[in-house]
């Protein structure tokens, strides 16, 4: 079987291959030539090399690390490539539409010396928004940035499907939130049904940092400090967890956890938008505005 | 006879007789199968998985479709057309929208001298 897959993987971009003939062909061959899978000797040996070229990868890159004293790269973490084949249990939590007016309650808490924002909508629904936020909507109860867009080419980071459209792919990412009909999901998987149930039913699905999973923090590699910012479930319902002050991701996983929290998606954390509106009417607005920056600046809002 | 292909995982299960796919494209780790109808089905599998299913359940129709680079699995008869300049390759169903898909110029020129060669097989015939 192994067998099978190594061959049906081995493939440039630059080949074709007849499917159930095993012919394939590259553009320095003119005829189709036979080429079966490789012998056991020429597979041994280009795993030997993939094994070779791997371990001096990492040898250096841990050196380079070592010296540099660098951060490891944002876009992807160690530790969650390490775990991405760990089966970890999603939790489903339905959100509830209230008759009362929408709101939402804030309150602070403090963990290990860490002020906690923690701010919960109340009788709204979230769903995913592409874009500038729009002005003076009313309806608009909460509203904050949820997917990183990429510096270098302006596209989401990580899957992204909008109604229902796939409009960025990966999984770098473990951490993923799909809203499909009435239920928000967070968690922390590589793959994932309600990836394909966010297509088919019209739904959203984004990827972030998993901060928190089935109640134990997981430490991201990124470093430095900064305004923080989550995606939570917590007590039963979803709310949004800020830092008062610049903290670094390992400390604010900590917190979460040692708070309760089930399960954190990190958020765009620092000088992001984050809007929500009080039981008393009034307006929050936090964070800057970068929409005429990043087309691709996305939200969860909710309504 | 034709044999249907079934991709199946815990959830879902797809289908299709190998007639009616047009072509299945990579999606990171998931597979996109296009029917000649148009509609699109995501699986969970990736594309090498999915090549692997058809070679092991279509038989003798499987050589209907062909791998192109890392990308994308076409049906060799659906083939509209080949345009090395644009990188492009279109297929077409009868009485289907075109669907265009985008290749390295070398896979195409090597799928070009395939139909090509299977034209000239014909006349010899």
């Amino acid at each position: 079987m192994n067998e099978h897959k190594d061959f049906y993987d081995n493939i440039s971009d630059n080949e074709i291959r007849v499917i159930g003939s095993h012919l394939s062909q590259s553009p320095d061959g003119a005829k189709p030539s036979e080429k079966n899978a490789p012998s056991g000797k020429q597979r041994q040996w280009w795993w030997w090399a993939i094994l070779a070229a791997i371990v001096v990868a990492t040898a250096c890159t841990v050196l380079c690390m070592l010296l540099m004293g660098k951060d490891a790269p944002d876009e992807e973490p160690a530790a969650d490539v390490s775990q991405s084949y760990e089966t970890v249990a999603i939790d489903s939590l339905v959100m509830t539409h209230e008759d009362a007016p929408a709101y939402c309650e804030e309150r602070n808490d403090t963990v290990n010396d860490i002020i906690l924002h923690i701010v919960t909508p109340l009788g709204c629904a979230p769903k995913l928004h592409l874009g500038r936020l729009p002005e003076n909507d009313t309806t608009m109860i909460m509203a904050v940035q949820a997917a990183d867009v990429r510096g270098d080419n302006g596209e989401i980071a990580g899957a992204y499907i909008y109604e229902g459209e796939l409009k960025s792919k990966g999984k770098s990412k473990l951490g993923f939130c799909a809203i499909v009909g009435n239920e928000i999901t967070l968690g922390r998987q590589a793959e994932t049904p309600l990836f394909e149930r966010a297509i088919e039913e019209n739904g959203y699905f984004f990827r972030q940092y998993s901060l928190v999973n089935e109640g134990k923090m997981i430490d991201i590699k990124p470093k430095g400090k900064s305004l923080r910012r989550a995606l939570c479930c917590y007590e039963g319902r979803i709310v949004i967890i800020e830092t008062a002050e610049r903290e670094s991701y390992h400390d604010f996983s900590q917190a979460l956890a040692d708070l309760g929290v089930e399960e954190a998606l990190s958020l765009v954390g620092g000088e992001a938008q984050f809007h929500y509106t009080t039981a008393d009417g009034t307006n929050h607005r936090i964070g800057t505005d970068v929409s005429d920056r990043y087309e691709n600046v996305n939200y969860i809002v909710w309504r | 006879m034709q044999i249907p292909l079934i991709i199946s995982n815990t959830t879902d299960l797809l289908r299709i007789m190998p007639d009616d796919i047009l072509c299945v494209e990579a999606e990171g780790n998931y597979s996109k199968v296009y029917s000649i109808d148009g509609d699109a089905v995501l699986v969970s599998f990736q594309l090498g998985q999915v090549e692997n299913k058809m070679a092991t359940q279509l038989g003798s129709n499987a050589t209907d479709f062909i791998r192109v680079g890392r990308g994308v699995i076409i049906n060799r008869n659906y083939i509209f057309s080949i345009s090395l300049g644009r990188a492009q390759i279109a297929l077409k169903a009868p009485r289907g929208k075109k669907h265009t898909i985008e290749a390295s110029r070398e896979s195409l020129k090597v799928l070009k001298q395939l139909v090509d060669q299977s034209l000239e097989e014909r006349s010899e015939q």
